[in-house]
């Protein structure tokens, strides 16, 4: 079997070099760029999966995943705590998923994990309503999510408390079986 | 003896006039003689002095001075009797006095000179200027109070890029100490390398934490020779970690690394990083984003800050200095008024000049700080 290849774009050094270390092991192999134009330009055999900046100076996350046109490959995106609209503006692009840093090493373990089993999992059918399982509240803090709010934003727009927020959150997630407001998106766009 | 009798009239009416005029005088009025010992304390003297006329007439008139006056009183008088140079007669000067109970006080002197019967006097007029000494020290206060928010808002504006840029350090160490943490047992020697590489980390987290404390520390306003090159470098690596797109192409001209000017250096850093995020912030999203810093030395030193942003639109031009008027979504819109107040209080100043098409200009704002040279450190 051929090594998991995985390459990293992030423009801030540490990160690349911190990032690659950790993630290095038997059976993995990884690559860093830079920059977006320096991965692009590489024009290198596509990954098994891509960790992905969502600031950059020159091309952002966004504009790379633009050019990349929706690719066949799992893209994670690497964003910044709180920038959780970019975020899902990048889920609509064809990310994979997201984490936000300062991430938890166990985060970006359970998220490979899950971009290697997720392979298997069967897509909802077409025309099937993903949210039909959940209460009309439930179902109203969904498309917010799906919008990229915070719960902080949630809870106000809907004059709760974001402990609240976070109950109906888990339920969503539990009822829809995503793992995320990432996996939240996607079932949501159908992909 | 009618004219003896009118003499005596004018001389009982002046010396009437004249005890009315003391007594009742808002400034303290003293006389002594050549030994400095007090002839006359009126009423306004003893409001300002806080002793009664008897516990000072026949005294040396040193009780009414601390210590770094009194010691050298005696001396002061003996020495204009000598040589007739005058060091306070007929100029007045601000000294201090001292009260009763010890205070010392700001109070502005001014002394005269007469001989009555081939012996000198001196009358001494005092002002008491301790309240408005208080009234510009609250002033002062006020000010470097104002421009500390300036500086908590202007980093509370940067405040979201700021975190983010503290957690790439705090990432890359969690990361490292994760893998030295497997690497430990197995390769002992990587699992060094990578705890000094998260050191070097930590070290660049606590460099931004740093500065952004620099900013946000309240400051004594200590006037100063400071490195302006220093101050305008440092200012620049606070806005380049604030700028989210980090595209920019930020130049200074015409600044030795060991130019010297006068101020508190905290605030010129503070008006420096005000004038560099705007300029950042106007080029915002432009593919070419250019910000130049220039310095001119004349009389002045001008330091001139422009980008090749949009400008400033006609409309805001006007309010631009104006506090509480922002075009910003979430500026407090106070930032350019504190920078005016502060390069003001400096003895310079602080303006939008008119924009220079390129190639000789970038086109966009451009703003003139200018400083004096040097600035009196009572100023």
């Amino acid at each position: 079997m051929p090594d998991f290849h995985i390459v990293i774009v992030d423009d801030d050094a540490a990160i690349r070099d911190s990032l690659q270390i950790f993630l290095e092991s038997p059976g993995r192999r990884v690559t860093c760029y830079p920059s977006g134009d320096a991965f692009l330009g590489a024009a290198a055999a596509p990954p098994d999966l891509l960790f992905l900046d969502l600031k950059m100076p020159g091309l952002s996350g966004l504009e790379v995943l633009r050019r990349l046109g929706r690719p066949a490959f799992p893209v994670v995106m690497i964003s910044a705590h709180g920038d959780i609209s970019a975020a899902v503006q990048a889920i609509r692009l064809g990310a994979r998923d997201f984490v936000e840093k300062p991430f938890a090493p166990e985060s970006i373990e359970e998220t490979i994990a899950a971009i290697q089993t997720e392979g298997d999992r069967p897509k909802p059918g077409a025309g099937a309503d993903p949210l039909a399982q959940l209460t009309q509240r439930e179902r109203e803090i969904a498309l917010a999510l799906n919008e990229g709010l915070a719960n902080k934003e949630i809870a106000r727009n809907y004059d709760i408390s974001p402990r609240t927020v976070e109950v109906h959150r888990a339920r969503i997630f539990e009822k829809t079986g995503v793992r995320n407001v990432a996996g939240l998106v996607r079932l949501i766009a159908g992909f | 003896m009618t004219g003896q009798n009118q003499i005596g009239d004018r001389r009982r009416y002046a010396e009437e006039q004249l005890a009315a005029l003391i007594s009742t005088a808002v400034d303290g009025i003293m006389c002594i003689d050549e030994a400095g010992r007090a002839e006359l304390f009126n009423p306004a003297c003893e409001r300002i002095f806080g002793y009664a006329a008897d516990e000072v007439i026949g005294q040396n008139i040193r009780m009414l001075m601390p210590p770094k006056y009194s010691e050298h009183h005696d001396g002061y008088i003996h020495s204009y009797v000598n040589t007739g140079v005058k060091k306070i007669i007929g100029i007045g000067r601000e000294v201090e006095g001292m009260r009763k109970n010890g205070e010392v006080f700001p109070m502005d002197l001014s002394v005269g000179e007469f001989q009555h019967e081939g012996q000198r006097r001196f009358v001494g007029i005092v002002r008491d200027l301790s309240a408005r000494a208080a009234s510009e020290r609250r002033l002062h206060e006020l000010q470097n109070q104002v421009a500390h928010m300036g500086r908590v808002s202007a980093v509370a504006e940067m405040g979201s890029a700021l975190a983010h840029e503290l957690n790439q350090p705090l990432t890359a160490m969690t990361l490292y100490l994760t893998a030295a943490e497997r690497a430990i047992i197995q390769d002992p020697e990587k699992a060094a390398d990578l705890f000094r590489r998260s050191k070097v980390e930590a070290a660049r987290a606590g460099e931004i934490v740093r500065r952004i404390r620099q900013m946000v520390e309240r400051t004594d306003h200590d006037m100063a020779m400071f490195n302006l090159h220093e101050v305008v470098s440092v200012s620049l690596d606070l806005c380049r970690i604030a700028d989210s797109e980090r595209d920019c192409v930020i130049e200074v001209k015409g600044l030795a690394t060991t130019f010297e000017a006068f101020g508190d250096a905290t605030q010129i850093q503070q008006v420096v990083v005000n004038l560099v995020k705007n300029a950042l912030d106007a080029t915002a999203g432009q593919a070419d984003r250019r910000v130049r810093i220039t310095a001119k030395v004349s009389d002045m030193v001008e330091l001139f800050i422009e980008d090749n942003g949009p400008g400033v639109a006609p409309g805001i031009r006007e309010r631009l200095f104006t506090p509480f008027t922002s075009s910003k979504e979430k500026g407090l819109g106070i930032g350019l008024s504190i920078c005016r107040n502060i390069a003001e209080a400096h003895g310079g100043d602080l303006d939008l000049l008119e924009s220079i098409a390129p190639p000789e200009g970038l086109g966009g704002a451009r703003f003139k700080m200018s400083l004096p040279l040097e600035t009196r450190a009572d100023a």
